[in-house]
Parts: C-alpha cells; sequence; structure tokens
C-alpha cells in the first residue's frame, strides 16, 4: 500500500508531536494542510497526553523516586520516635529532636499512649469470667461424653462382644441362624416387608416386638466384623434404653429381661445415664428406685455379665434422688401410685427367653405399697411363682419424645440417636426433645468411678 | 510463646482453668480496643464478653501460625464491631458535651480524664477503619508492628505507613480541637 503525500505528512506530524513539540508548532509549520491535520493530530496529543517524551519521563520519575525516598525517611523517623515514645523518652526531648511537622503526630501518640479508657465494671468482669468457666466446665464435659461414647463404639464393646457373646455362643449363633433365615422367609417369601418397619416400633408386650427382636438376633448373626456387631449391640441397647423410658413414661410395666439386655450392652454406663436428659434421668431414678430391691438387685445380678453395674446403677439412682429431694423444688415428676398391683422382687427371668412373654404383668403378685421403696433390710425370697419379669409401670410427667420408635435400620452403625436435623425424628440423648420438658438437671454419674461425668449434685432450677 | 501454646492447647481442651488465664491475660487489652472504637463503656463490656465467647466457641479452629493468640481475638473483636455498627448504623453514643447538655450525671473526678478521652475517640473516629485500629492497637494496646501487622494482615512496612498518616490525621484533627497542642 502506497502511503499519500497527506499520510506521509500525518507521520511526520505525529513524530514531531512525540518529540515533545507542541500541537499549534506544528500545524503552524504546514499551514497549507493545517485544517485536514488538526484533528487527527489533536486526537493523538490526546491520546497520548500522559505519555510524556522519553527525557521528561526519566525525569519525572526522578522526582518520584526522590519524593518516595523523603516519605520514606520521614515514615521511619516517626517510627523512630514513637518507639523512643513508648520506650519512656520525654516528649518534651523528642519535640526538641523532631521536625515540626512531626510534632503534632507526636503530641498525638502520646495522648493516646497515655490516656486510659474508663476501666471497665468489676462487677462484669467477674461476671463474664464465671460466665465462661462455667460454659467451659460444660463444653468439656460434653466432650467427653462424646469421646467416651466413641470409645465404647469402637473399644469397650468389642470387649463385650467377645466375651458375652463369643464364648458360648455357637449353638446360639446356630440357633440365631436358623431364626435369620426364618426371618428371611417371613420377609422375602410371604411379602411382608412392611412388617419390619412395624416391628422396629413395637415395645414389649405388643405383637410385633417378638419378630423386632429376631430381626435384631438376625443381624447379629449376619454381622460377620466384630466392629460391626459392637456398633449393632450399642444400638440395640440403646433401643432397649428407650423402649423401657417409653414403657415407663407411658405407665406401662418394664420387664425385667429389658433392663438386662440395656445392661448387658454397655459396659459403662457413666456415658449412657449422663447423656439422658433431665426427664429421662428421673424417670429411670424412679424406676430404679421402685423396682431394684435387694433381693430383685441379686435375681437382676444373676443375669448380667458385669454385676457391677447394676450396683453403679442403683447408687446412681440413690445419689440422683436425694439431690432431687434436698432441692427446694421437686426435681423430678411427680410420681404417680400405679394402679395396678406389681412384682416388688422383681425377679429376672432366663435371657432367651421367648419374648412374647416378656411384659406381661401379672396379677398374681403382692400389692405395691403406697410410697415405693427400695427395702434394704432382708427380702423374703420370692417364690417360683413370682418370676414375672416385670418391672411395674412408673408414671411420666410427659412422654419421652426419645423413646419413639423408628426403624434404625437406616441409620449409619454405631449412632444411638438421629443425626441433627432429621425432621420427625427424636434427637440423640442429651439433647433435649422438641417437646421434651425442661426437667430438672440432675446428677449425671451413675457410679462414683464416673470421673468422666460431672459429680451427682442436687438439681437446679429448670 | 511456649507458654501460650500450653495455654491454648488446654483450652482446646476446654479446660476452664486455661479459658480463666486467658480471659484475665487478654481482656483488658480487647475491651481497650473496643471501647475506643464504639465510644460506650457499658456496650463494651457487653462486646468483649461476646468475644471471648465466641473465642470459646470456635477455639478448636485456632491453629498456631506463627500469629500470637492476641490477634485472633482482636480480629473476632473488629469483626464484632463491624458487625455492631452494621447492625445498628443510627445509633452513636453521646458526645461528652451532649451528656452534659443534656443533663446525664457525669461525675465531676472524672470530668478530665473522661473529656481527654472522649476528644481522642473522637478523634479517631475521623480515621479510615485502618488506621484507627492501627492506632488502637500500637498505642492502646502496645502491640508490635509485627504483631498489628499480623492482626490487619498488611506487611510490616504497610503498618509504618498507616501509622504515619494515621498519626498526623489525628494531630491535625486535635490541633483543630485546640486540646492537644494547649
Amino acid at each position: 500500500v502506497v502511503k499519500s503525500s497527506l499520510e506521509h505528512l500525518l507521520d511526520a506530524c505525529i513524530a514531531e508531536l512525540n518529540s515533545g513539540i507542541d500541537l499549534e508548532a506544528v500545524l503552524a509549520a504546514h499551514p497549507d494542510h493545517a485544517d485536514e491535520l488538526r484533528p487527527m493530530l489533536a486526537a493523538v496529543a490526546w491520546m497520548q497526553l500522559d505519555i510524556p517524551p522519553p527525557a521528561r519521563r526519566v525525569e519525572r520519575k526522578g522526582l518520584f523516586m526522590n519524593a518516595v525516598a523523603k516519605r520514606r525517611r520521614l515514615v521511619e523517623s516517626t517510627e523512630g520516635y514513637i518507639v523512643e515514645l513508648k520506650a519512656g523518652v520525654p516528649l518534651e526531648e523528642l519535640l526538641a529532636r523532631a521536625e515540626a511537622s512531626q510534632h503534632p503526630m507526636l503530641i498525638a501518640a502520646y495522648r493516646m499512649a497515655t490516656t486510659e479508657p474508663p476501666a471497665p465494671s468489676p462487677e462484669k468482669v467477674a461476671a463474664g469470667k464465671a460466665m465462661i468457666l462455667a460454659l467451659a466446665e460444660r463444653k468439656r464435659a460434653e466432650r467427653r461424653a462424646a469421646a467416651s461414647r466413641h470409645a465404647l463404639l469402637r473399644g469397650g464393646v468389642l470387649e463385650v462382644v467377645r466375651g458375652l457373646r463369643a464364648g458360648p455362643t455357637l449353638g446360639r449363633r446356630v440357633w440365631s441362624g436358623t431364626v435369620a433365615m426364618a426371618v428371611a422367609a417371613i420377609f422375602l417369601g410371604a411379602g411382608l416387608a412392611g412388617v419390619g418397619h412395624a416391628a422396629a416400633s413395637s415395645l414389649p408386650g405388643e405383637p410385633l416386638y417378638g419378630v423386632k427382636r429376631l430381626r435384631e438376633n438376625a443381624r447379629l448373626w449376619l454381622t460377620l466384623d466384630e466392629a460391626d456387631r459392637a456398633d449393632l449391640y450399642v444400638r440395640f441397647s440403646d433401643d432397649r434404653l428407650r423402649e423401657i423410658l417409653k414403657l415407663a413414661a407411658g405407665d406401662r410395666p418394664v420387664p425385667a429381661d429389658l433392663l438386662l439386655d440395656w445392661l448387658n450392652g454397655r459396659p459403662d454406663l457413666d456415658v449412657e445415664v449422663g447423656t439422658l436428659s433431665a426427664a429421662q434421668q428421673a424417670l429411670l431414678a424412679q424406676l430404679v428406685r421402685d423396682q431394684v430391691t435387694p433381693a430383685a438387685r441379686r435375681e437382676l445380678q444373676a443375669g448380667l455379665a458385669r454385676p457391677a453395674a447394676l450396683d453403679e446403677l442403683v447408687a446412681w439412682s440413690d445419689g440422683w434422688l436425694a439431690a432431687a429431694a434436698a432441692s427446694a423444688r421437686p426435681a423430678s415428676p411427680p410420681v404417680q401410685e400405679p394402679e395396678q398391683p406389681f412384682d416388688t422382687t422383681l425377679l429376672p427371668g432366663p435371657r432367651q427367653q421367648p419374648q412374647g412373654e416378656l411384659g406381661q404383668a401379672r396379677s398374681d403378685v403382692p400389692v405395691k405399697p403406697a410410697v415405693p421403696r427400695r427395702v434394704d433390710g432382708p427380702v423374703p425370697a420370692p417364690s417360683a411363682g413370682d418370676s414375672a419379669n416385670v418391672l411395674p409401670p412408673v408414671q411420666s410427667a410427659a412422654d419421652d419424645p426419645r423413646a419413639s420408635d423408628e426403624d434404625e435400620d437406616e441409620k449409619k452403625p454405631g449412632y444411638a440417636g438421629t443425626e441433627p436435623g432429621d425432621e420427625g425424628t427424636p434427637p440423640p440423648y442429651g439433647q433435649p426433645g422438641i417437646d421434651e420438658p425442661e426437667a430438672t438437671p440432675p446428677p449425671t454419674s451413675p457410679s462414683g468411678s464416673g470421673n468422666q461425668a460431672p459429680a451427682p449434685g442436687p438439681p437446679a432450677e429448670p | 510463646v511456649q507458654e501460650e501454646h500450653d495455654l491454648i492447647c488446654k483450652a482446646q481442651e476446654y479446660d476452664p482453668v486455661a479459658f480463666g488465664r486467658i480471659y484475665e491475660r487478654y481482656y483488658n487489652g480487647v475491651y481497650k480496643y473496643i471501647y475506643y472504637r464504639v465510644g460506650d463503656q457499658s456496650l463494651s463490656e457487653d462486646l468483649t464478653m461476646e468475644v471471648f465467647l465466641k473465642a470459646m466457641e470456635a477455639i478448636d479452629t485456632f491453629t498456631f501460625r506463627g500469629v500470637p493468640f492476641s490477634a485472633w481475638l482482636y480480629r473476632i473483636a473488629s469483626n464484632l464491631v463491624v458487625d455492631h455498627f452494621r447492625r445498628q448504623p443510627a445509633q452513636s453514643t453521646l458526645s461528652l458535651e451532649e451528656k452534659m447538655l443534656l443533663g446525664v450525671d457525669v461525675p465531676v473526678q472524672q470530668l478530665d480524664s473522661q473529656f481527654t478521652h472522649e476528644v481522642l475517640r473522637q478523634a479517631l473516629a475521623e480515621l479510615t477503619e485502618d488506621q484507627q485500629q492501627v492506632i488502637i492497637l500500637k498505642f492502646v494496646d502496645g502491640l508490635s508492628n509485627v504483631e498489628v501487622a499480623q492482626i490487619l494482615g498488611k506487611t510490616e512496612g504497610a503498618v509504618k505507613s498507616l501509622q504515619h498518616r494515621a498519626l498526623a490525621s489525628l494531630g491535625r484533627v486535635l490541633g483543630e480541637s485546640g486540646e492537644v497542642l494547649a
């Protein structure tokens, strides 16, 4: 492309502009084309307004760098005076050395460093500290409970699995396997899958409860991994406690086997009882007080792999109730006298007693005293006909939301409650339920050995 | 440093004793910082308490990366102050003159000191957010440039520069008020 003469002229003029010659001077040098060149050269000049020629750029950069260096010296100088000021050098001495422009800064710094704001109220400071300490204590207890629970799932329960179930259970496993196959045949063959779900919400004494226990046994038999089996034991033990609490809350008989199954699934009661809500602890404490008499205690212990567990439970119940009695206000829901007579001797039944017989109140048991109390003195030995396996009912102020039943088959192994946020399902132990009454905060540890749970104390006000 | 490390480790186990020591050690600094930002004693006390509660809630998330624990607390405090002003932008504390005009009872023996820190607080309010933080952290809480830089997430040089500009502004404001140079 051949440039026209005007284009050559434009290039020459732009070069002149770039060399620093003023726009008007360039145009004046080409008067014949000034009108044509003016808009184009004006645009070029405008675009290059901020791009000074190289020589001027070097000059400006030098000025800028000098200004930066001067500023930096001033900043460092101020910093030096500040350091001296904070080190205790008198202000007057610094003012004598500093530049006049720095005086207001140094005085302002001096005022800032030497002026104290109004002191906070000592009462508020102390109250805040007390609150912090109390919260820290509570959080530590929560953390320890959670840690202990986790340890149970992955550690201690393994011992239970090995110790309680592994030894004498070859025949038991064969029996359970047969049962499992029978259950599978029932569910798959007869198309009664819904029965399993319905059975999961059943309670002792109800028609489907036996199915629920058969399913549990089948699951245990089919679970080969010991850790997974341990998780299942914990879950099923949690179920037993839920059932106990729900029966007690609903004024229904509590089978002794249920208590045994719960205790046998728990090597450490501290964690389990300590994480119950206050209302649940109240229910449990009263149940134990009323029904675990010395005679019944011996019988029950015979069915326990760790007999001391029952002693710990009783000790916890005694401590809880004593603390509640010492409180100014009633610590627990009022106990209503059961309308039906109950078995004061509480004879436990054999561990493998058919589930269908559990939870059936007997009509031939002695009448309950007006105020149920555990008898510390000798108790007449129960007759053979008293082996009713029934824990009489305890009245609760409110039903236990945690005792609501759900099929836990879908829950992750080892998790005794529900995931937070699950709608329509009860919260895990230790977390308040939606409609759970705010009962008296109670002592928590079932035994003196429980150094991981808060020490028993009088119930606080709700 | 090791002592602070041990203390925080214990606090992360929710040791009440450790939390008590943390509270005692850092309360005054956090309180002063908040006071000069909000200018109200009662509110400062409440926000200071909130700082420690939040610190307890989040103590698990604190990790040692060469930043002092106080820097973490001051950052919580700063966020709380910002949140406070975001929630209640229209509510400002009364100046001493306004309190006196409105007949609010101010003890005579506190007038001098209260007047001084009230003037300083109002002068501080004229500064930018970063400048305020540098001045309060350096002169009220006595932190070093390194610590201030860690709290603000800036370089030490930037802190010095901020300090210089802040003091220049502060000196000018105080000079205009006729108080600081009197």
